[in-house]
């Protein structure tokens, strides 16, 4: 049965319009809008007439001018006075081998050029490959260009799996969800283009001295749940949800997050070849560290273990190797969370705890339920006061009816033969001598 | 009080860190079309159109940098509109005289002397800056979007279409092109708002 909604306030016109409510919500209130004269009248007043419409009229009609060739000389003079004061970029010996592929380029502020990308300079290393910041000169847009460690696809499947996983992950739009331009080989590296964020990661974030407040938590919380929720409803599962994957756009309230569903075209032979991973299994879910099914759920897991990781400044699931680690994934409880910041509510506590069940039929049934959860909470600490009595104009938590899953989302079932688990914790062993190997040199 | 009381995010503010190059060449991209184009409108050719673009565009860096633009002076188009009229008026003289050079603190004390503009030039200028302003975010964002939710903004906000006929053409929802459409001028509205959040009071 269809739930009669009740006409929409103001709050939930806004969030509507800023595109944070989850895809349920959003459909249900879309369909009483549909319906209800009196909620269209109301959009239409908070669209229409205002003088900033007429303004924006006038301007996409009116004729853009004429631009004279000095004008475009002059913009790319103004733009490179910019970098005046910046530093040209010197370059260690094991960076010069690792940007080896980079062609030259005549502009010293560059690193070189991949293709037509002019690369600035490399942002960061992480389990995959390398991140450069590079301009795109056909966009005129600053990018971000993933190129894939060549050794962790060596194999023409595995590259072909990761340039599919890059198209699935480039058909989600949405606010939180970071928007790729692209995806491509060039002498045989795969890369994938961007757009550059500007800001630092939530793993940056929470390694600052100043601890998150619980209005943080929940505003990233919720849009993390947001992009995560898109992606499950379009049939993309993340797969590594981590701090280090949530972006943190400067001066904006807006997050973004990176890499979805890079994470599963690594393939075992390519983590044992390149001894570069130095990632943990620290947010990773049971069934995934011990390669069960792995669906949509699995990624709530590791959203319980983000939030988590926001509460108290550290992953849930630590120890002093990966198999250590993978076995308190597997089976034990993690610290309870007001052991270390009492400050936190129960209610996210518990929300944090259900996220965290080990076994997936225990967990929510979505991230935009999730969602919605955080939202409500987020809005009572913002507007405190009165609160709408729940159920009033959204559905409670429990009565939500069963959201189908597009096909292929669930139960996406590997072989969960012992070999198979048995060579995963092989090759974690390996990882952890060579990771130990490596801090020692 | 801070008298540079600007959102961290705006983009004047982020324009004080020279390293910040991406806030530069967006700063490029919003105003050297705008001064060039009033330039080319005052009856100023290409070469010396493109000329007075760049002086006006680094007096505001130089100016930016040094936290010498004051709000409290007035907002910060007016504050343009100034730089503008000077650097305009000195073009004109120039053509008479031989060209010389001006310092930068000349250049302020100059500005201060200079008499006031008529006012309906001043609106024009204010109604020129809001357009260029939303011209551009709406290029900026546009590709954030799906193409039907697009059309659907356009059809309702710019071509006054009525919802109920624009759901039937483009076989959406009525609600879901309401939506489409004050979405899209939201995301408008806070993208002018990152670059100058004070010509978003106008509109209040
Ligand atoms: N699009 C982007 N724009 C700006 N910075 C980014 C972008 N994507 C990632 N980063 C930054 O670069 C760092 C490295 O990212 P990268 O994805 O290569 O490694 P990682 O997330 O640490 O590990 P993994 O390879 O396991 O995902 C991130 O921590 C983040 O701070
Ligand atoms: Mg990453």
């Amino acid at each position: 049965m269809i739930a009669r909604w009740d006409c929409l306030e103001v709050q939930q016109m806004e969030e509507l319009m800023e595109n944070q409510l989850s895809r349920e919500t959003e459909r249900h209130l879309i369909d009483h809008i549909d319906e209800c004269p009196k909620c269209q009248a109301l959009m239409e007043k908070l669209s229409a007439g205002c003088k900033e419409l007429a303004v924006l009229k006038q301007s996409t009609e009116q004729d853009t001018g004429t631009y004279g060739p000095a004008f475009f000389q002059a913009m790319e003079r103004l733009k490179g006075e910019s970098s005046e004061q910046e530093i040209t970029v010197q370059l260690g010996p094991e960076e010069k081998e690792l940007l080896g592929f980079l062609q030259e380029s005549r502009n010293p502020e560059l690193l070189g050029r991949f293709g037509r990308y002019e690369v600035f300079e490399m942002i960061g290393r992480g389990g995959m490959g390398i991140l450069l910041k590079a301009r795109d000169p056909l966009l005129d847009a600053i990018v971000a260009v993933k190129v894939l460690n060549p050794h962790l696809a060596p194999s023409a499947t595995a590259r072909m799996r990761f340039i599919r996983e890059a198209r699935a992950a480039a058909a989600i739009t949405h606010n939180n969800v970071i928007r790729i331009h692209g995806v491509a080989e060039r002498d045989g590296l795969s890369y994938l283009v961007m757009d550059f964020i500007p800001g630092k990661s939530l793993e940056e974030r929470i390694l600052e001295a100043e601890p998150l407040n619980l209005a943080e938590i929940l505003r990233i919380g919720m849009q993390v749940a947001l992009g995560v929720d898109a992606a499950h409803s379009q049939g993309v599962i993340h797969r590594d949800i981590k701090p280090g994957n949530i972006l943190l756009e400067n001066g904006l309230d807006r997050v973004k997050i990176t890499d979805f569903g890079l994470a599963q075209v690594v393939d075992e032979e390519g983590l044992t070849q390149s001894g570069l991973i130095a990632g943990t299994p620290g947010y990773m879910s049971p069934e995934q560290a011990q390669e069960e099914t792995v669906d949509y759920r699995s990624d709530l897991f590791s959203f319980g273990s983000l939030l988590y990781a926001m509460c108290t400044g550290a992953p849930p699931f630590r120890g002093k190797t990966s198999i250590a680690v993978i076995r308190r994934v597997c089976d034990e409880e993690p610290t309870p969370i007001h052991n270390l910041n009492p400050t936190i509510p129960d209610w996210l506590v518990d929300v944090i705890a259900r996220l965290h069940r080990k076994n997936p039929d225990d967990r929510f049934k979505s991230a935009g339920e999730v969602a919605d959860i955080l939202r409500r909470h987020l809005a009572k600490i913002q507007h405190p006061g009165p609160v709408s009595p729940p159920g009033s104009s959204l559905p409670e938590i429990g009565s939500r009816k069963k959201r189908k899953r597009p096909a292929g989302t669930k139960a996406e079932r590997k072989p969960n033969s012992r070999i198979r688990q048995w060579w995963r914790r092989a090759t974690l062993i390996v990882r952890d001598f060579l990771n130990r190997f490596q801090a020692k040199s | 009080m801070d008298q540079f009381p600007l959102t961290r995010a705006s983009l004047l503010f982020r324009l004080r860190d020279r390293r910040d190059s991406l806030a530069w060449s967006e700063f490029v991209e919003v105003y050297a079309p705008l001064v060039y184009q009033y330039a080319r409108n005052h009856g100023v050719q290409d070469a010396d159109a493109a000329d007075v673009t760049q002086e006006v565009l680094r007096t505001c860096s130089h100016n930016l940098q040094k936290f010498q633009y004051d709000r409290n002076r007035g907002k910060f188009r007016s504050w343009l509109f100034t730089v503008v009229r000077t650097r305009l008026s000195n073009y004109r003289k120039s053509q008479y005289r031989h060209p010389q050079g001006r310092g930068d603190s000349e250049f302020s004390k100059h500005l201060e002397q200079f008499p006031a503009p008529m006012e309906d030039e001043e609106e024009q200028w204010v109604h020129e800056y809001q357009m260029r302003l939303f011209q551009w975010a709406a290029t900026r964002i546009r590709s954030e979007f799906r193409r039907k939710t697009w059309r659907a903004f356009e059809l309702t906000a710019l071509e006054g279409k009525a919802p109920k006929d624009v759901a039937e053409r483009l076989k959406m929802s009525v609600g879901a092109v309401y939506v489409a459409k004050t979405r899209v001028l939201k995301r408008i509205r806070t993208c002018v708002e990152k670059i100058d959040a004070e010509s978003l009071e106008d509109f209040q």
